[in-house]
């Protein structure tokens, strides 16, 4: 058997991108990480691949059962920093309305 | 400089280019500014009994017709809780709604509180019969309210500079900065007798998140997912730069909800930030020591 899960993966984004357009790239990718889709997937290789209306299409991630689903002790930081080019020498722009970050 | 204005969610909406005094950029511009605040506007207010989040969170449990677009302003917010693991929740509509916080804005609702941490992850999107479909998890109610105006800083920004023009989009305190040489923002706490401090930028975002101005009995309206309720925090006001507007609005919400342990997380992810309270002034990474007044 070749049914390899990316193979199969990605043959059921290319369906997805097909029916939808390529707005729905980022949903595709999704499903090719979502384990669970990937065994539905991987059961039979003559299983129909599910329709743009089909439930099983799309999660916009992995199960929810992960308990490490909201440790943000645990969690590693993707909030990206800002880029070495920002100081805090004070510059020469005076405090105005237009840049000026106050709760609202 | 150019800048066009839009008052409206409670706030000032601010679009600024470096230029010299041009009629037609600044007709260009604020009629840009204009219609992007309109379409963000009928996407995810959730004030307006016809916006797509509206309708989302009029049929909980299924998958609702919605735009690309809104789709777009969704996955900013669903990033903001994945990068925070789960501290900023776009789901917590019902949360804030039960908090008071449509009481304070004029509207009238009755919700019993509701506690669902997590359940962020349960939103699902999927291609449509026109464009796409969100459902949301029975029980929940999406609010996109804390990264919306950051997500539409970053996305004038980016248009306007790909137009040739240094740029800082203010979106009611979500800034976003691209230039080609340093533009000072300042990040102001609000509160009296602490200074503003100020930062200059080339490329990313300055935002500042607080519980000093939407406050009302009882509450405010930054919500703790992990209790459903008003964030207890000592924070009036928490300032971060990162590397978007998006970004740095989700490291300053995580920041107040976080309360004490806040800038030890924050820290943690390397972003420079400052946590102002009453009697206190930390700061993390790069921003500059200091003491309270």
């Amino acid at each position: 058997m070749s049914n390899s899960p990316r193979i199969i993966a990605t043959t059921a984004s290319v369906a997805l991108l097909a029916a939808a357009g390529a707005g729905t790239a980022v949903v595709a990718l999704d499903f090719v990480d979502s384990p669970q889709s990937q065994t539905e997937l991987e059961a039979s290789s003559t299983t129909q691949l599910p329709t743009p209306q089909d439930d099983r299409t799309t999660v916009y991630r992995a199960p929810q059962d992960d308990p490490h689903d909201d440790d943000y002790q645990g969690h590693s930081g993707e909030i990206q920093p800002a880029p070495p080019t920002t100081t805090f020498n004070g510059g020469q722009g005076q405090k105005a309305p237009n840049n000026t970050s106050k709760s609202s | 400089m150019i800048t066009a204005s839009v008052k409206t969610w409670k706030t000032e909406l601010l679009l600024s280019v470096r230029t010299a005094p041009d009629p037609a950029l600044a007709s260009a511009l604020q009629t840009f500014l204009d219609s992007e605040v309109t379409r963000l506007d009928r996407l995810a207010s959730r004030f307006r009994d016809d916006s797509e989040l509206a309708i989302v969170n009029a049929r909980p449990g299924q998958w609702v017709e919605v735009s690309w677009s809104f789709v777009t302003v969704l996955t900013a917010a669903l990033d903001a809780a994945r990068m925070t693991g789960g501290l900023v929740d776009p789901t917590m509509g019902r949360a804030i709604k039960a908090a008071g916080y449509d009481r304070w804005a004029g509207q009238a609702t009755s919700t019993s509180p509701d506690v669902h941490r997590g359940k962020w992850r349960g939103v699902g999107i999927r291609p449509g019969r026109g464009q796409a479909q969100v459902r949301i998890a029975a029980g929940t109610e999406l609010d996109l309210g804390s990264i919306a105006k950051a997500w539409l800083a970053d996305r004038l920004a980016t248009t306007v500079y790909r137009a040739g023009h240094e740029v800082c989009a203010n979106m009611g305190g979500d800034i976003r900065v691209i230039a080609h040489r340093p533009w000072t923002v300042w990040a102001d706490p609000g509160i009296p007798g602490v200074d503003s401090r100020p930062v200059d930028l080339v490329d990313g975002g300055l935002a500042t998140s607080g519980v000093g101005k939407r406050v009302w009995d009882g509450g405010h309206h930054i919500i703790d997912p992990r209790t459903g309720s008003p964030a207890g925090t000592p924070w009036v006001s928490v300032s971060a730069v990162a590397a978007t507007a998006a970004h740095a609005n989700a490291a300053t919400t995580a920041g107040v909800v976080l309360g004490d342990a806040g800038p030890e997380w924050m820290s943690r992810q390397g972003i420079d930030a400052r946590f102002v309270a009453l009697d206190e002034v930390a700061t993390t990474h790069r921003w500059p020591q200091e003491v309270a007044a």
